[in-house]
C-alpha cells in the first residue's frame, strides 16, 4: 500500500511537471508572436515585415522586384522565400494546420478553394474595396479568371499569371509534309497527324509523333470542352464528365494513341515533355503560355520553328483557365502592407516582368497590350503568340469551385490515365471517377 | 533466442518487481536523467496518439473546430474500394520484399562465406546501399528505370523492346520490390554471416560422417543454426515493410493508377487533402493490423522456442 501511494505521487507529480511544461511553452511562444502584432499597431510608420512564399522556382518574376518596392515603402521589409513546386502544398497544409503561415503567398487553384473553405485566405474583395490601383477589379483580370477564385467567402486571390491552352505546332515540320494549315478541330487532326507521324531514322519504330497526349485530366479537359462536356453539373453537386460528350472526348482522346497511332502516351518515365519537343519526337501540342517560356529557354536552336494558335474545337472551342493567383493569409497581421505588395506587383510595368523573366502571361490583362508584350516574337515566326492566349483566357472555361478539386481531378486523371493505357474504356473508366466524385460531393 | 533469456531469469523478475522503489531511491541521477526522455515521449508521441485516436472519431481538418461524427471514418474505409486496393498492395510488398530480400541475402551470405579472400570487400560493396539513403537509391533506381535507361537499354541491345519498368501496371510494383530488396538485402546478409559463423564446425563434421551431402548438411545443420536469425529478420523486416514509403513517393507516386499506392501512401494523400480525421482512423486501423501481426509473430516464435 505504502508503495502503491509512493507510485501514485510520483506519477502524479510527473504528470504535474507536464503540465507545468507544456504550459510554459505555450504561453512562451503566445508572447512572442504578440510582440510584433503590437509594435505593428502602436506605430504603422515603423518597420513592419512581410513574408511571401514563392514556389516558380529559379525564373520567379517576384524576387527581382523586392529591392523597387522597399525603395518605394521603407517602413515594408519583405521576407521572400522560395518554395519548392513540387510539395508546395505538402508545407501549406502543415503550415497552415500549425497555425503558421506566411502573409501572402503566390497560390493555384488546385487547392485554393478546400483552403478558402477552411477560411485560409482572406476576402481580397473586403481587403481592397474591389479596386486595384485604381482600377475595378473585374475590369482588368478576365472574368473567368476572377470566377475561378470566387467562394461564398469571397475573392481569394489576385490573377497574377494565367494558363490557358492554345495548340502549338512545328511550323516547318507541318511545311515538310504539305500540310499548309495546323488542325482546327479533331477530323483534321487525325487527318494533319497521319502526315506528320514518321519513322524518321528508319528502323521501324515511330519517332516523330503528331500530338502529345498526356494521360491526366488538365491535358484532356480542352478536348471535353470543345465537345461541349462538362466536368461537373452546374450547381458542383454532380460529376457531368461521363456524359456521352465526356465518353465521346475521351475515346478520341485515347485512339490518338491506341487506333490512329499518331499520339505518344508521355508516361512520367519519358522525364519532361520539353525533352521531346527538343529532339523532335513531339509536333503538335496543347498547353499554356509558360510552355513558351520553358521552350525558348531550353531549344534556342528552334527559333521560328514553332507557332501557336486556338485549340482545336470539335462541336465548338473549348479551353480551360488556369493560373498563378496572388493570395493573403486571414491569419496575416499586416493585411494592409501585404495588399500594398500585392498592387505594385500587379502595376502594369511590374507585370509585364511576368512575361520577360518568367515567359508566363501576365494575369493583369492590360499589360498584354504593352509594347513589350505584344510585340513579334522571332521564336514563333514572327507573330504574336500572346494574342492567341489572351483569346484562350476570354473565351475560356474556368474550373469548378468546389474545395475537394484536388481530389476529384485526380480522379478524372486516373481515368484518362486508363483509357489512354487501354486499360479500360473511356465508359467504363469515366463511370468508376464519376462514381468516386459523386461520393467526394456529397461529403462536400 | 530471447525465448531462452526470459525463460530463465522468470523467478528471479518478481522480487525485484517489488523493489522497483529502492532502486530508483539507489540511482536517483540516473533514474532523472530517464526523466527527460520520458518526458518527450509522453509530449510528442503518446499525448498526440491519443489526440489522433479522438480525433479519428471526428471530420477534422486540421484549421476548422473538429465535428464529432462517431464511427462513420471508420466504416467509410473499410467499405472503400481504395483502401483494400491499398491493403492489397501493401501485403504484396511485404510478402514478395521480405520473402525474396531473405532468399537474396541467405544466398549472398553462404556465397560469401565460403570466400577465403575479399570477404571484407564483399561484405562493405553490399552493405552500401543499406547506409545509403532510401530517397537517394530510388533516384538511381528511377534513372535505371526510365524509358530510356539503363535496363531498357541493356534489354535493347539483345532485341527486346523497351518496358515501362515504373510505368506499367503489371510491373510497377515488382520493380519498386528490385530496389527494395537490392538496397536492403546487405543487412540481412551481415547478420545471416555472423549466424553462419556461429554455427560450430564440428556439426558439419559430424554430419560429413552421417554421410550427409551439401545439400543435406544445409537442410539440417546450417538452416536450424539460423533459425533464431531468421526470426529476428522476419519480425524486423514485416513493420519495416508495411511502413514502405520513401521509394513508392520518389519512383512512381501511388500510380500508375494507384497500382503502387501502399496503405502509408494512402495515409499520406489523405493528409495532403487536410482530411486529418479520415487520416487519423486509417492510422489506427494500420497501427491495429500491425499489432495483430506482430502478436501472431510473437507468438508462433515464442512457442517454437518452448
Amino acid at each position: 500500500m505504502k508503495h502503491k501511494r509512493k507510485m501514485s505521487a510520483m506519477l502524479s507529480s510527473l504528470l504535474l511537471s507536464i503540465v507545468v511544461l507544456s504550459g510554459c511553452s505555450g504561453s512562451g511562444s503566445e508572447a512572442n508572436g504578440n510582440q510584433p502584432a503590437k509594435e505593428g499597431q502602436e506605430d504603422s510608420g515603423k518597420q513592419v515585415t512581410i513574408t511571401i512564399w514563392d514556389n516558380y522556382g529559379a525564373t520567379t518574376p517576384i524576387k527581382p522586384l523586392i529591392p523597387k518596392f522597399e525603395e518605394e515603402f521603407p517602413n515594408i521589409k519583405v521576407d521572400f522565400q522560395e518554395q519548392p513546386w513540387d510539395n508546395f502544398w505538402d508545407k501549406m497544409a502543415a503550415a497552415a494546420s500549425g497555425g503558421e503561415t506566411p502573409d501572402i503567398a503566390t497560390t493555384g487553384l488546385m487547392w485554393n478553394p478546400k483552403y478558402t473553405v477552411f477560411g485560409l485566405f482572406a476576402d481580397l474583395n473586403a481587403l481592397s474595396g474591389g479596386k486595384i490601383n485604381g482600377e475595378d477589379i473585374n475590369s482588368v483580370y478576365s472574368e473567368g479568371m476572377i470566377k475561378a477564385a470566387t467562394t461564398d467567402q469571397g475573392l481569394f486571390g489576385i490573377p497574377y499569371d494565367f494558363d490557358s491552352y492554345s495548340l502549338y505546332y512545328r511550323s516547318d515540320l507541318l511545311e515538310e509534309a504539305g500540310v499548309t494549315a495546323p488542325p482546327a478541330n479533331w477530323d483534321e487532326l487525325v487527318e494533319v497527324g497521319k502526315k506528320l507521324t514518321k519513322d524518321v531514322d528508319g528502323d521501324g519504330k515511330t519517332d516523330q509523333y503528331a500530338f502529345l497526349v498526356m494521360p491526366d485530366w488538365y491535358h484532356y479537359e480542352p478536348f471535353l470542352y470543345a465537345n461541349g462536356g462538362k466536368v461537373l453539373s452546374d450547381d458542383f453537386k454532380q460529376a457531368a464528365f461521363n456524359s456521352p460528350e465526356g465518353v465521346e472526348a475521351l475515346q478520341f482522346y485515347a485512339d490518338l494513341v491506341n487506333k490512329h497511332k499518331i499520339g505518344v502516351n508521355w508516361t512520367p518515365d519519358r522525364g519532361s515533355y520539353v525533352a521531346g519537343l527538343k529532339d523532335g519526337t513531339i509536333a503538335m501540342f496543347q498547353d499554356g503560355p509558360y510552355v513558351m517560356g520553358l521552350i525558348k529557354n531550353s531549344n534556342p536552336e528552334q527559333e521560328g520553328k514553332w507557332k501557336i494558335t486556338d485549340a482545336m474545337s470539335n462541336k465548338q472551342y473549348g479551353t480551360h483557365i488556369g493560373g498563378t493567383y496572388l493570395s493573403i493569409f486571414e491569419k496575416s497581421k499586416h493585411k494592409e502592407e501585404a495588399w500594398k505588395f500585392i498592387e505594385f506587383l500587379s502595376r502594369e510595368e511590374n507585370a509585364i516582368q511576368i512575361y520577360k523573366t518568367s515567359g508566363a502571361a501576365p494575369g493583369y490583362l492590360p499589360a498584354l497590350e504593352s509594347p513589350e508584350v505584344n510585340s513579334p516574337d522571332p521564336f514563333f515566326g514572327n507573330e504574336v503568340p500572346m494574342n492567341v492566349f489572351k483569346a484562350a483566357v476570354e473565351k475560356g472555361t474556368p474550373n469548378p469551385v468546389v474545395s475537394s478539386w484536388q481530389e476529384i481531378s485526380q480522379a478524372i486523371s486516373d481515368a484518362v490515365a486508363k483509357a489512354v493505357m487501354n486499360e479500360a474504356t473511356p465508359q467504363e473508366a469515366l463511370d468508376e471517377a464519376a462514381e468516386q466524385v459523386n461520393e467526394i460531393l456529397a461529403q462536400e | 533466442m530471447s525465448g531462452h533469456l526470459t525463460a530463465g531469469q522468470e523467478p528471479k523478475l518478481l522480487p525485484r518487481r517489488r523493489n522497483i522503489l529502492k532502486e530508483i531511491r539507489k540511482s536517483k541521477e540516473a533514474y532523472a536523467f530517464v526523466l527527460i526522455p520520458v518526458i518527450l515521449l509522453i509530449l510528442f508521441s503518446l499525448i498526440p496518439m491519443l489526440y489522433g485516436f479522438l480525433m479519428s472519431f471526428t471530420n477534422w481538418n486540421g484549421l476548422q473546430p473538429a465535428k464529432f461524427i462517431g464511427i462513420e471514418n471508420y466504416t467509410r474505409i473499410m467499405q472503400s474500394q481504395e483502401f483494400h486496393k491499398a491493403l492489397r498492395n501493401t501485403v504484396k510488398f511485404a510478402v514478395v520484399s521480405l520473402a525474396g530480400g531473405m532468399f537474396v541475402a541467405l544466398i549472398l551470405a553462404l556465397a560469401i562465406d565460403k570466400l577465403s579472400r575479399l570477404q571484407s570487400f564483399f561484405k562493405v560493396t553490399y552493405f552500401i546501399p543499406v547506409i545509403t539513403p532510401m530517397v537517394v537509391v530510388s533516384l538511381v533506381w528511377t534513372l535505371i528505370y526510365n524509358e530510356k535507361g539503363l535496363l531498357n537499354y541493356l534489354i535493347g541491345s539483345f532485341g527486346f523492346d523497351a518496358v515501362g519498368w515504373l510505368t506499367d501496371k503489371k510491373i510497377a510494383m515488382y520493380s519498386i520490390i528490385v530496389t527494395s530488396i537490392w538496397q536492403g538485402m546487405g543487412f540481412s546478409m551481415i547478420v545471416f554471416l555472423a549466424a553462419l559463423q556461429k554455427i560450430p564446425e564440428h556439426l558439419y563434421e559430424a554430419a560429413k560422417i552421417d554421410g550427409a551431402g551439401g545439400f543435406k548438411s544445409f537442410l539440417n545443420v546450417t538452416l536450424p543454426g539460423l533459425k533464431d536469425t531468421l526470426a529476428f529478420l522476419l519480425i524486423y523486416g514485416v513493420i519495416g515493410s508495411f511502413n514502405v514509403f520513401d521509394q513508392i513517393y520518389v519512383m512512381t507516386g501511388g500510380g500508375p493508377v494507384k497500382s503502387t499506392e501502399t496503405i502509408v501512401f494512402q495515409i499520406f494523400t489523405n493528409f495532403r487533402y487536410l482530411k486529418l480525421g479520415y487520416t487519423s482512423a486509417l492510422s489506427y486501423i494500420f497501427l491495429f493490423m500491425l499489432l495483430i501481426i506482430s502478436l501472431i509473430q510473437f507468438k508462433l516464435i515464442y512457442k517454437k522456442e518452448e
